[in-house]
């Protein structure tokens, strides 16, 4: 583990926003993950608690705090979290997840739509 | 989470820098990527974008969840071409995705059929009144490219007769399409060289090779490319001061342009032809060759090493039993695992071991439960965006 990086991430100023509840799920995820890395299962399980407990907004944060601190395993665990939890969504569903408005000419989302048509087909209700 | 200490700043997602969405992005399926270009400009234009495709390319290429897709060309009880893509490592092989042929006009002028795949790109040909009509296809997004006619034509050139090869070029990270073409007018194996030109698509234009010539020789006909390790193969033969024919190996390497030339193993009774076809095999090359009543199967071990040819089996191709009441028809290709896959008559698809124990009652045989046809050719597939970015003119398609 990068102890230096870690050590600078909370001496920051900027960072004021990390709570203790980041520190203490990014650092223990790599033991976790090393544990279960046999079982698919269980780390379907804990990525369903860690959306149901985590806010959207918190889950940001983790990211942002594994990505500083270069934690490849953890960043790409969470990512992986956010892909599964939007994954064959419909683009309304995605924009509430994210908090994003749509900002095309009225004109340019429908042929987007039509370009794509096909791969509408089969995505899950919202 | 403890609530009471002010997060005064909640970080929207939309801020996330592009390379966490990128990161994000890689992990979902190909269909919802597409559909997530609607989102917002900025989506919109970090997903159709080289950067992105090249990124969720090589993520394709190198995770190791086991989805290995096997692309398998079929055609349906109604004489309709349509295009799997199995899951190799799935028990039951199953199917993941499934296209149609993409051009909507009758058959009356030639069908394209597919030689090849190349990071998720089809490569599609058809011949019709002596000249070559060629494509790119992805079917995964959608996007069909047709190239613009070759230099060498029927109309300049008479009677020629073209072998085809597609690839990726990761020097120049570039798409190349070659044709290498012996012209048959006044042919004479022991002068005539193929002309040879390319296409590459950043350009979308073919040019002429004037260096870096192909050798005298004379390809055979084949309808399935061979593109490993930056190269493509066929087999070909030449004329020695003897007189004798010998067969061999061409290789094209993309990257440097250039052609050589791998020797086929020696084996008994072998007076310099085959009667065979090169096929991918892991990460080198393999030959099938027909004689005798036998399929044999050779694998170069070391790819390039001549010495490294090894006779991997002989199957039987008039044992009628083979596999339930039916014989070997044909070898289509290897899956990743090193099987080999076979179409018996009848047109069923098997995959067999060829490399553990060496009792030919143990070796194991898998249905793959899939029916082929006459046209079935077997690839190594990953899905990929490729051609996203790109304004295509498929006229005559979907």
């Amino acid at each position: 583990m990068k102890f230096c990086t870690v050590k600078q991430y909370f001496d920051d100023e900027n960072n004021n926003n990390v709570t203790n509840g980041i520190a203490t799920t990014v650092i223990p995820l790599p033991n976790k993950h090393l544990k279960i890395k046999a079982n698919n299962k269980e780390m379907e399980q804990y990525e369903q608690e860690l959306l149901r407990n985590v806010m959207p907004q918190e889950l940001t944060k983790l990211i942002l705090a594994a990505n500083y601190l270069n934690f490849k395993e953890a960043l790409d665990f969470f990512c992986r979290t956010v892909a599964n939890a939007i994954q064959n969504k419909s683009v309304d569903y995605v924009r509430k997840f994210f908090g994003l408005e749509s900002d095309f000419e009225p004109g340019e989302e429908e042929k987007l739509c039509k370009e794509f048509a096909w791969s509408f087909e089969g995505v899950d209700e919202d | 989470m403890s609530d009471n200490k002010t997060t005064n700043r909640i970080i929207p997602w939309g801020s996330l820098p592009d390379e966490i969405l990128t990161n994000i992005f890689v992990f979902l399926p190909i269909k919802s990527i597409i559909i997530f270009t609607s989102v917002s400009k900025a989506w919109k234009s970090l997903i159709k974008n080289p950067t992105f495709i090249s990124t969720h390319l090589n993520h394709s290429l190198n995770k190791n969840k086991n989805q290995n897709l096997l692309f398998i060309g079929l055609c349906s009880e109604n004489q309709k071409e349509f295009y799997a893509l199995h899951n190799e490592d799935d028990a039951d092989f199953t199917q993941h995705a499934r296209f149609d042929y993409p051009f909507r006009a009758p058959p009356y002028n030639g069908k394209y059929i597919v030689l090849g795949t190349c990071n998720g790109l089809l490569f599609l040909s058809k011949v019709f009144h002596g000249d070559n009509s060629l494509c790119l296809w992805n079917p995964c997004v959608g996007k069909l490219l047709k190239l613009p006619s070759p230099n060498i034509t029927y109309a300049k050139h008479r009677r020629f007769r073209a072998s085809l090869g597609f690839g990726f070029d990761p020097k120049t990270k570039d798409y190349k399409v070659i044709r290498v073409v012996t012209l048959l007018e006044s042919f004479d194996l022991e002068r005539t060289r193929p002309q040879v030109e390319i296409y590459t698509l950043s350009t979308g234009q073919w040019r002429t090779i004037t260096t870096g010539l192909a050798p005298i020789c004379a390809l055979y006909w084949t309808d399935r490319q061979t593109f490993i390790s930056g190269a493509l193969h066929w087999v070909a033969c030449f004329k020695d001061s003897d007189n004798n024919i010998h067969d061999f190996v061409l290789v094209f390497d993309l990257g440097e342009e250039v052609f050589h030339k791998i020797l086929l193993p020696e084996f008994p009774g072998h007076r310099g032809r085959i009667s065979g076809s090169v096929s991918v095999y892991r990460n080198s090359i393999a030959l099938f060759q027909t004689d005798n009543g036998f399929l044999h199967i050779w694998a170069m071990k070391e790819y390039d090493v001549v010495s490294s040819w090894t006779k991997l089996f002989s199957l039987p191709l008039l044992d009628q039993n083979f596999f339930g009441a039916n014989s070997i028809r044909t070898a289509l290709g290897f899956r990743r695992n090193g099987e080999v896959i076979l179409k018996l008559n009848g047109g069923r698809l098997i995959s067999v071991d060829l490399e553990t124990p060496e009792d030919p009652d143990t070796r194991e045989i898998k249905d793959l439960r899939i029916m082929g046809y006459e046209e079935t050719i077997v690839d190594y597939y990953v899905e990929s965006l490729v051609l996203l970015d790109k304004a295509t003119n498929s006229e005559d398609t979907y």
